[in-house]
Parts: structure tokens; C-alpha cells; sequence
């Protein structure tokens, strides 16, 4: 039997300001637990929620980066649950009203598996603000809570079910993890828990026009978890189907020990959450005036901003869309070409050697230890025959480690390239005096001797020699 | 609002509201909350087809705050109240599991 | 006699003002003022049981903390070492905030509210917790957790509630004033059973920050007090836009010199709803005491209009399943996971949840936290909770309408004067009777009940005065003149 798989992906991003959504708590990573609370959002008896203008303002503004109708009217509701990790046991959310809606998101690119997907665009159903919960630690008997991070802003964005493979969900949240970095809405860090994905998937034979019951898979805290669980549930739903058996609603948590889904609960026991309308919070209007406003603020978009590097530099598509699928990268592109280095040798300097290395070093770009500026300096002294290739690939390791600039480095190991012809002619003229099998097989004609002849010319030179020149010159002086 | 007044599950809404109550109580809340939902009938008499709901006594909108910090209290003003503490750092309960349990959506 | 002596003596009908006067003019002294209140309180709150706590040293440090400022003249207000006594609902920094509630025993609140802040900003003295229905959910004050309050003026009859506690120690002596709340008539219904005055402000005048919450749309804290000139000196403390309530309205403040004594009666208008008097249940003495104050206004030259409520009839329907369906909400979180009273026989999450809830609530909560709980379930949300706020909506149109007609509307507070303890057991009946008080906390509009009339039995009556939104100004001229002109009418009599 063959099977469509049909996929929509809830994610919650937490939003980056100073203070939590309601109170005026520091809204921050990493501090001691229990240390950035207050009775607002402890939900002390008496206290009263005030939003956070920079949560509304960034909502709004991921909303309008991905398309979306932005409401004139909306409000606060209620979602009540009992939870410890919930100090109201109700959370502050939006219901009917939420600030976004009607939006979407094209991927394209590379997914998971390494495979290239078709370029498609998935529907955004609505992204909505509501407040983050605590953080529980389980041990054996019993688990321990801490409130730091009860009441931060979080935005919940819901996707239509427009995915039909790993890849694209992959390539989805690539998408919109860009998205919320481009708008400096939030560094997306999975593992700080700034962004968290609940996948829903439903798998029916194929051509069949009705949809089975869905799947929710929870808690899922890593792109690569989405794409297991995904192939996973794939997997588990066809074979119910293909057994001839019956798919149920449900919801189920993710082991990633043992990379499988396990039952939480069905639909049966689904929660009643008696949403309704926040009453200490009043109703948030949207003029024109400040949509428009907010609309001259919006950024440019990574698939904008690929374009107008292809246009502006005249570098690859593929190169730019490897540039621009990580602002810090494309940021710190552009900055290189403010410094005057050429667009096509920074891109492929950054590609291959910075990229490579950042990545073996496990560095992002704001802690990259080549400045932008000595990055083209680099760059600089390659284009005008300072140095060569293979030199510059020794000076680019040793800055990357020494943090010198590639003028230093070249200073103090004296690694000038040599574009002295008589110098060069020196070294020429001992490489053909001790080599004349290759002098020979050079004339007649095979192109491997001159190679072989110019690397001897290099290590006479110790790799400073031009090697252009040392080949022509090598031409010249053996015919 | 209908019939369905009549017959209030008692035992449900109080799992909902996390309520234990016995045999007694529960008929005896049954009794009342029935007696007050069936003169609540009333409204289901009302045509409000073209009249919007009020959720506020008063009408002002855009009530926010900028995003400044104003402060947290101490880790120990937390802790003196809370019933039951881990490591002088966390409150403790037993053991949470979403398993079975509702949780954030 | 000193001076003081002679103000001691008057203590238990002494006001804000006359306290004031006589700190001013260094009669007597804060500490004089406070001790000779813990002496009435000694004397009576054993019968009264006004009071759920009162921490005599923390007063009289207060006190004389109070009596070196004026020494020095840094005293912060003319109010500076004013004692008021304070609902068990309101949260003050260092105290218990219980709401006579068993799941907050323990729990030591670690902030102020806005009107405790804006109180002590003034010099003014924190007088005690004062008892209530658990969670302000009732109108008796029998629902406390702790002791049934009395009725000073019948120790036999309940003192009306939910701020029973208040009322009932303003009425007997151990207090000048004292803030309470008011939901669907928690302020004004105690002050017309206890013959003292209680003013339920505009939703918004003053801040609800640290107000626990019963319902949040409705709830709004205000002053009971012995004259209308201390509610409105209250007011004036009290209110006032607070950022940290999303739902404080801009221009709040209130300044109580507007409130003067040249106030031109003949020039209101007073509506009388006649809803109001064909309702089931309204006793004849409080009709009575009802049209007797009608003819006082009308006697003075004041034109006398009808007005018209038609959607009154569904405003108890309404009120219950919005103010339970937000109580329902409001208190999930007392569960003794971060405060308060955990109960854990099992070391089982679910059952923490549902035996500290079981004993921490009393029968009423729980009974309210039920319907709420109902009105808001899936599948009941438009037929309860949707109609019932439409309904708000026909009940506000009405009073805008009865507004466009007159200035003030007049109406009895509640369809009774205090009865024995233990008389009304119907919740239903217990509902119906609040019908005066609960329209105006739908619609957010400010009223006053002021002392009116006695009872066969000599109870007090109060009659109640509704302003229009943000009207406190005109409604506590008429309620002063009000006071005044009911007195002379009483001394004719004589
Ligand atoms: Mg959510
Ligand atoms: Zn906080």
C-alpha cells in the first residue's frame, strides 16, 4: 500500500525582550533558578498581568514578515489546565482573536536527509502571544520547579497541514527559525528551549480523499527529533493501516533515547481548557497609523534578501542562498564587501574555509574570532597577488586561531608572496636544471610536468612565488 | 441552554476544577447548581442574536507597559512560602509526568 | 475633661475627619488615637468577632512612628497616623492575606497593594484584618473559615457581607473606617445592615492590584465608613490610575473638597426604576424607608423621574454565571504548590490538587467554582457564559439610557434588614436577594449606600444611590446632603 502523509507543525518561539510578558521580571537565560521571579508571575493572591508592549510589537512584526493578516481588534483569553509548571493553573493566551493570521512561508532548499525538496509555500494559519511556563526537573520521586522562565512571551505559531514529508517540515522550520532571527525576534536556540515544536501528522492510502485521525507528537526540543518522530510515526501509522486497523486521536510524547513515540493520552480524555476572555486585561486595538508604522520596520526577509544578493553582487544562486539561510552569516557577508573585498572569492573564502571551520570549532558567527574587516583584508591581499592561495590558507588558520590580522601574520613569517621576476627566474632556472625528464615531458606536451615543475619552483620559494608567473616563466625558459 | 441544565455531571466538572467531593456533597451540589441553572433558563428566552457580549465594565483598549525591568523578589522570599522545597533552589512536588495528565498546547 | 479625653470618649462615633482635626491641632496623638481603638476592640470583638487579626505592637509602633513625623512637621498628609481597618482580602507586605479562606492559612503576602501603598504613602495605619466570606463569596459573613461575625446592633443577626468584618467594626467602634470590596454588593449591602456608609467606586477609579481576586470584572475596593465626607477623604487616598492594573482608568483621582456643602439639590434629577419595586421579597419596612427617603429628595424641590430598567430581571442570572465562571478561573491557582496550605497524604500530584482544594474550600467556593466551572465547560460556553454577557450589554444600554433621563438613580440596597444568623440556607434565595447591588457591578458605574431608616426591631436600613460612570463627584454631594437633610428629618420627628 502506498500512503499520503499529510503534516502541520505548531511551534512556540520565546520572544526576546528585557522583562517577561506580564511583569516586569527580567526576561533572560541561564540565571540562577528561582531568582527571576515576582508575585505577578508567581500568581500570587492579588496580582494583576500589564502586557509587554516589545512582546505585542514583536508578534506582529513575525506576522508580517510571514504574510499575515494582522487583527485591528484582539485580545487576551484564558486556557485553564492544572499544572504545576502553570502558577495561575490558567495561562494567559489568545483564543478567537489572535494577532496574526492568514499568513505563509516558502522553503525550499535542502532537507534533513540532504535531499533537495521542491520549492513550495506552507499556509500559516495564525500566530498567536501567550505566556511561557516554568521549567520542571524530574527525578526519580519527585520533580523541581523553576519560575524563571514562567511568564515569558511566547509566540505560537500554527502551520496549515501543507508538509508531506520530514524534509519539508525540516525546511519549514528552517524557514521560519530564519525568519524569527532576520527580525531579531529570537535566536531560536533548541536547546535553550527558545524554540519548541508539536508536530501533528496524519497518514492515509494514497488518492484517498478522507483524512484519518491525527497524530499530536509533544515536546519535541530538536529539528533532528521532528524529522525521526515524523519518519517514525510514518512508519507506526501505515502499519496500523496496513494491519487493517483503526487510527484513533491522539497524543503521544517522544523518547529520544529510544527514538519512538509513546501514547499520553486520546481523545477521549482530551482536555477542556474553558477558554475565555482575559478579564484583567483589556482589548488591544491595532490603528492603521501603527500597522503602517510597524510595516517600514519589517526587514528584509532571508528569500529577499538572497535575491538581492544574486542581483547586487553577482554571486551563484546557491551561494547566496547558503549566505543568507543564517543571518549572522549573510551579515557578516555583507559586511566583508563593505570593506571593499570582492563579492565571488568572500563568498567562496566563507563557504568553504569559514563556515568549515566555525563549525569544527562548534562557533556561531558572534563568536567567530576573524573580524569582518580582517576577513576582507584577507580577501584583499589574495585578489591584489599579495599572497597566494596556499599561503592565504595557512594565513586564514592562523588568524582564525591568533585572532592576528592577515597583515601581521604575513609580516611576521615573512610570507610575501615573491613577485620578483628575477628572483622567480632564479628558482626556475634550478628547477629545469634538476628535472630534466620533466623538461622533457614538457615538451612534448604533458600539461602534469609543468604542474610538477611549478610545485618545485613552490618549495624552492617555500610557497611564496606567484605561481602564475613562475608557470609562464617555466614555458618560457625550458622551449 | 437547554435541557441539558438538568443533568449538571457534577463528578466531571469537579475532576475539571481538581474539586474531591463525597457522595453527599455531590448530590447536594447537583441539587443546588440545577435549581440555579434552571432559573438561569430565563435568558435562553432572550432574543440577543444582534446584541455583542461584554466582557469589561469599562471600555478602554491598549492598557500596556513598556519593557522595562522592575525588579524580581529573592529566592528566598519565594521559598519561605512555598510548602515543600528541593536544594534550597526549587519547589518540589511529586513526581510530574505528562503522561495522562493535560497539558500545554 | 482634656481635650483628648473629650475626643477619646466620642471614639466610637468618631470620623476620618474629626480624628484628622484633632492630630492637626495636636488634641490628642496617633498613639492616644490607637491604643484607645485596642481598648474598644479588647472591650467588644469578643462578641463582635469583627476582626481576624490585629497586631497591636506592629500598630503602636506605627503609631508613634506617625506622632515623631508631625513632632518633627514631617508629617505626610493631614491623615498621617490615621488607623483603618483592612478587608482580609487585601494583601499587605509582611502580613497574612487569608480572604478567611483555610487554603492561604500560612501564606505571608510579600507586596503591597496599590491602596495599601497609596494608604501608607499618606501616614495612614494598617488597623487590622477584618473577617469576610471566604473568597468574598456571600452576603453574610457566615461563610468565613474562621468566626461568624455579629451585627453590632443585634449580636444575634449577621452583619451582611462579604465585607462583614468592616462593616461591623466601623458600626461598633474599633475602627474610623475601613476598605472592603464589593463584587455584587459586598460593600454597600453590610453598610446598610451595620447603618454605616459604603461606597462601591467606578470600576476603575481605584487600582485592584492586590485586591485577591473573587471576579475580576467586578470587583472593585472601596471605603466603608461613618459619613459620607470620610468615604469621599478615603476616595480621595485610595484611587487613582495604577500602571500595575491593566484595568485603572485614566483620571481617576478623586479630591474630596470637590464634594462641598453648597450643593444645589433642587437641581437633581433622581430616577426611580420601578423594576425595582415589583420585586419579589422586598419587605415593607425597607419600602417603606425607601419612599420615605424619596420624599425627603422631594421635599427639597429635587425632580423625582422614572426610569427605566427593563433588563433587570436577568441581572442576577447573569452576575452569577460571569462572576462565578471568573471565580472558577481566579482561584485555580490555590492549589499548595507555591503557597499556601499543602495537603499530601500520597505523594501523588493529582492528589495534592484535590485534597488541599477539598480542604482548603469552604461550601461556598466550591459551590461557586462548580457553576463556573460548568458555565465555561465545553459545549456550555455560548449557552451561559456568551448570553450572559450579552445580557451585561442590554443591562448597560438601560442605565445609559435611564442616565440620559436623570442624574442619580435611588433604590432600597438590599430587599432586607439584617436577619438571624442561619436564616437564609437556599444559595438560590441567598443570590435573588443581592438584585440591587449586582447591576451596578455589570455595568461598572459607582454607588453609594447611605443610612436611611430603622426597622421594626431598630435595624438599620440604608438606601442606595447609583452614580453614572465616573460620577462619585455629584454622587457623594447628594448622599452628604442626603445624611444631612435624613438627620434634620429624624429631629422633626422628634
Ligand atoms: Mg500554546
Ligand atoms: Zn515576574
Amino acid at each position: 500500500m502506498k500512503f499520503d502523509v499529510v503534516i502541520g507543525l505548531e511551534v512556540h518561539v520565546q520572544i526576546r525582550t528585557n522583562t517577561k510578558m506580564f511583569c516586569g521580571c527580567s526576561n533572560r537565560y541561564g540565571a540562577e533558578p528561582n531568582t527571576l521571579v515576582c508575585p505577578v508571575c508567581m500568581g500570587y493572591p492579588g496580582v494583576l498581568p500589564v502586557p509587554n508592549k516589545e512582546g505585542i510589537r514583536n508578534t506582529l512584526l513575525a506576522g508580517l514578515m510571514c504574510e499575515c493578516k494582522i487583527a485591528l481588534y484582539s485580545k487576551f483569553d484564558r486556557k485553564s489546565y492544572f499544572y504545576p509548571d502553570m502558577p495561575k493553573n490558567y495561562q494567559i493566551s489568545q483564543y478567537d482573536l489572535p494577532f496574526c493570521e492568514d499568513g505563509k512561508l516558502v522553503i525550499s532548499g535542502k532537507g534533513l536527509s540532504q535531499e533537495l525538496i521542491a520549492t513550495k509555500t506552507i499556509g500559516i494559519t495564525r500566530i498567536h502571544l501567550e505566556e511561557d511556563v516554568a521549567k520542571s526537573t524530574h527525578f526519580k520521586q519527585y520533580s523541581g520547579i523553576d519560575f524563571n522562565r514562567a511568564g515569558v512571551p511566547l509566540m505560537e505559531v500554527v502551520s496549515e497541514p501543507d508538509m508531506t514529508t520530514p524534509d519539508e517540515a525540516y525546511a519549514y522550520l528552517t524557514a521560519l527559525k530564519q525568519i524569527m532571527q532576520y527580525a531579531d525576534i529570537s535566536d531560536c536556540d533548541m536547546e535553550k528551549g527558545q524554540m519548541r515544536c508539536d508536530v501533528n501528522i496524519s497518514v492515509k492510502p494514497s488518492g484517498s480523499p478522507t483524512l484519518n485521525a491525527k497524530t499530536e507528537v509533544k515536546n519535541l526540543n530538536s529539528f533532528k527529533a521532528i524529522h525521526k518522530s515524523l519518519h517514525y510515526e510514518i512508519e507506526r501509522q501505515s502499519d496500523v493501516l496496513e494491519s487493517k486497523g483503526h487510527l484513533v486521536q491522539q497524543t503521544r510524547g517522544w523518547n529520544d533515547d529510544i527514538g519512538e513515540t509513546y501514547i499520553m493520552r486520546t481523545k477521549e480524555d482530551a482536555a477542556d481548557y474553558r477558554y475565555f476572555p482575559e478579564p484583567d486585561l483589556m482589548p488591544i486595538e491595532i490603528s492603521s497609523d501603527y500597522l503602517e508604522e510597524l510595516k517600514k520596520e519589517v526587514p528584509e526577509t532571508p528569500g529577499q534578501r538572497c535575491a538581492r544578493f544574486i542581483q547586487e553582487f553577482s554571486i551563484p544562486e546557491y551561494d547566496a542562498s547558503v549566505l543568507t539561510s543564517d543571518k549572522a552569516c549573510a551579515d557578516y557577508f555583507e559586511q566583508c564587501i563593505r570593506f571593499g573585498s570582492n563579492p565571488k572569492k568572500t563568498s567562496n573564502w566563507i563557504m568553504v574555509e569559514l563556515l568549515r571551520e566555525l563549525s569544527q570549532s562548534n562557533k556561531t558567527f558572534d563568536k567567530c574570532p576573524i573580524s569582518p574587516k580582517d576577513f576582507a583584508e584577507l580577501i584583499l591581499l589574495i585578489t591584489d597577488n599579495t599572497i597566494n592561495g596556499k599561503i592565504a590558507k595557512t594565513v586564514f588558520n592562523d588568524m582564525f586561531s591568533s585572532r592576528k590580522s592577515a597583515s601581521v601574520i604575513i609580516d611576521e613569517k615573512g610570507l610575501k608572496q615573491v613577485t620578483d621576476t628575477k628572483e622567480i627566474l632564479e628558482f626556475v632556472k634550478r628547477a629545469i636544471e634538476n628535472n630534466p625528464i620533466p623538461v622533457q615531458q614538457l615538451k612534448e606536451g604533458k600539461a602534469s610536468a609543468l604542474n610538477f615543475l611549478v610545485g618545485q619552483v613552490m618549495k624552492f620559494s617555500k610557497g611564496k612565488a606567484n605561481p602564475q608567473l613562475a608557470s609562464e616563466m617555466i614555458k618560457k625558459e625550458s622551449s | 441552554m437547554n435541557e441539558k441544565s438538568q443533568d449538571v455531571d457534577i463528578r466531571h466538572i469537579a475532576n475539571l476544577a481538581r474539586l474531591n467531593l463525597n457522595d453527599g456533597e455531590i448530590s447536594r451540589y447537583e441539587t443546588d447548581i440545577n435549581a440555579i441553572l434552571s432559573y438561569a433558563e430565563q435568558l435562553s428566552k432572550v432574543d440577543l442574536s444582534d446584541v455583542s457580549p461584554t466582557a469589561h465594565a469599562a471600555s478602554i483598549t491598549n492598557v500596556i507597559r513598556s519593557d522595562e525591568e522592575r525588579g524580581s523578589m529573592t529566592r528566598s522570599e519565594l521559598l519561605d512560602n512555598a510548602p515543600d522545597v528541593l536544594d534550597d533552589e526549587l519547589i518540589k512536588v511529586p513526581v510530574v509526568i505528562r503522561h495522562g495528565s493535560e497539558g500545554p498546547a | 475633661m482634656s481635650a483628648a479625653q473629650k475626643f477619646v470618649n466620642k471614639i466610637d462615633s468618631g470620623t476620618i475627619h474629626e480624628a484628622s482635626d484633632a492630630l492637626e491641632t495636636g488634641q490628642i496623638s496617633s498613639l492616644e488615637l490607637c491604643q484607645n481603638l485596642i481598648g474598644r476592640h479588647d472591650d467588644i470583638d469578643g462578641k463582635i468577632n469583627g476582626f481576624l487579626s490585629l497586631d497591636t505592637s506592629q500598630i503602636l509602633e506605627d503609631a508613634n512612628a506617625s506622632d515623631a513625623r508631625r513632632k518633627n512637621g514631617k508629617q505626610l498628609s493631614r491623615y498621617d497616623g490615621i488607623p483603618i481597618a483592612i478587608k482580609d482580602n487585601l494583601s499587605v507586605k509582611g502580613q497574612t492575606c487569608g480572604c478567611a479562606s483555610k487554603i492561604l492559612e500560612g501564606f505571608i503576602s510579600p507586596y503591597n497593594a496599590t491602596v495599601i501603598n497609596n494608604l501608607q504613602k499618606n501616614g495612614v495605619i494598617c488597623f487590622g484584618r477584618t473577617n469576610m466570606d471566604e473568597f468574598a463569596m456571600g452576603s453574610t459573613t457566615e461563610f468565613s473559615a474562621y468566626k461568624k461575625t455579629s451585627n453590632p446592633w443585634d449580636i444575634n443577626r449577621v452583619p451582611g457581607g462579604s465585607s462583614g468584618g468592616s462593616a461591623a467594626v466601623v458600626s461598633s467602634g474599633q475602627a474610623l473606617a475601613a476598605l472592603g470590596s464589593d463584587t455584587g454588593g459586598s460593600i454597600r449591602q453590610p453598610a446598610s445592615f451595620c447603618g454605616v456608609v459604603g461606597l462601591k467606586p467606578t470600576y476603575g477609579r481605584v487600582s485592584r492590584y492586590g485586591l485577591v481576586a473573587f471576579a475580576s470584572s467586578l470587583d472593585q475596593i472601596g471605603p466603608i465608613t461613618r459619613d459620607v465626607k470620610d468615604a469621599a477623604i478615603l476616595l480621595e487616598l485610595i484611587s487613582g490610575r495604577d500602571e500595575l492594573d491593566s484595568t485603572s482608568l485614566p483620571n481617576s483621582d478623586f479630591n474630596h473638597h470637590e464634594v462641598g456643602n453648597d450643593f444645589d439639590v433642587s437641581s437633581l434629577r433622581i430616577g426611580i426604576p420601578k423594576e425595582f419595586l415589583e420585586i419579589d421579597g422586598l419587605s415593607s419596612e425597607v419600602n417603606d424607608a425607601f419612599e420615605k427617603s424619596i420624599s425627603v429628595f422631594r421635599s427639597r424641590g429635587c425632580d423625582i423621574v422614572d426610569v427605566k430598567l427593563p433588563s433587570i430581571a436577568y441581572a442576577v442570572s447573569s452576575y452569577y454565571i460571569i462572576a462565578t465562571a471568573e471565580a472558577s478561573s481566579n482561584l485555580s491557582r490555590f492549589d499548595g504548590i507555591r503557597y499556601g496550605n499543602r495537603i499530601d497524604r500520597t505523594s501523588d500530584l493529582l492528589d495534592i490538587y484535590l485534597d488541599t482544594r477539598e480542604n482548603g474550600f469552604g461550601e461556598e467556593v466550591k459551590r461557586r467554582i462548580l457553576l463556573g466551572t460548568y458555565v465555561l465547560s465545553s459545549g456550555y460556553y455560548d449557552a451561559y457564559y456568551l448570553r450572559a454577557q450579552k445580557i451585561r450589554t442590554l443591562i448597560r444600554d438601560d442605565f445609559n439610557n435611564a442616565f440620559n433621563n436623570c442624574d442619580l438613580i435611588l433604590s432600597p440596597v438590599s430587599p432586607v434588614s439584617a436577619y438571624p444568623f442561619g436564616s437564609v440556607s437556599d444559595p438560590l434565595q441567598m443570590y435573588l436577594s443581592d438584585i440591587y447591588t449586582i447591576p451596578v457591578n455589570l455595568v461598572g458605574n459607582c454607588a453609594i449606600s447611605v443610612p436611611a431608616s430603622f426597622d421594626g426591631d431598630g435595624m438599620p436600613i440604608g438606601i442606595q444611590l447609583i452614580g453614572n460612570s465616573m460620577d462619585e463627584i455629584r454622587l457623594l454631594q447628594a448622599a452628604h446632603w442626603f445624611e444631612f437633610a435624613n438627620e434634620m428629618e429624624k429631629n422633626d420627628e422628634v
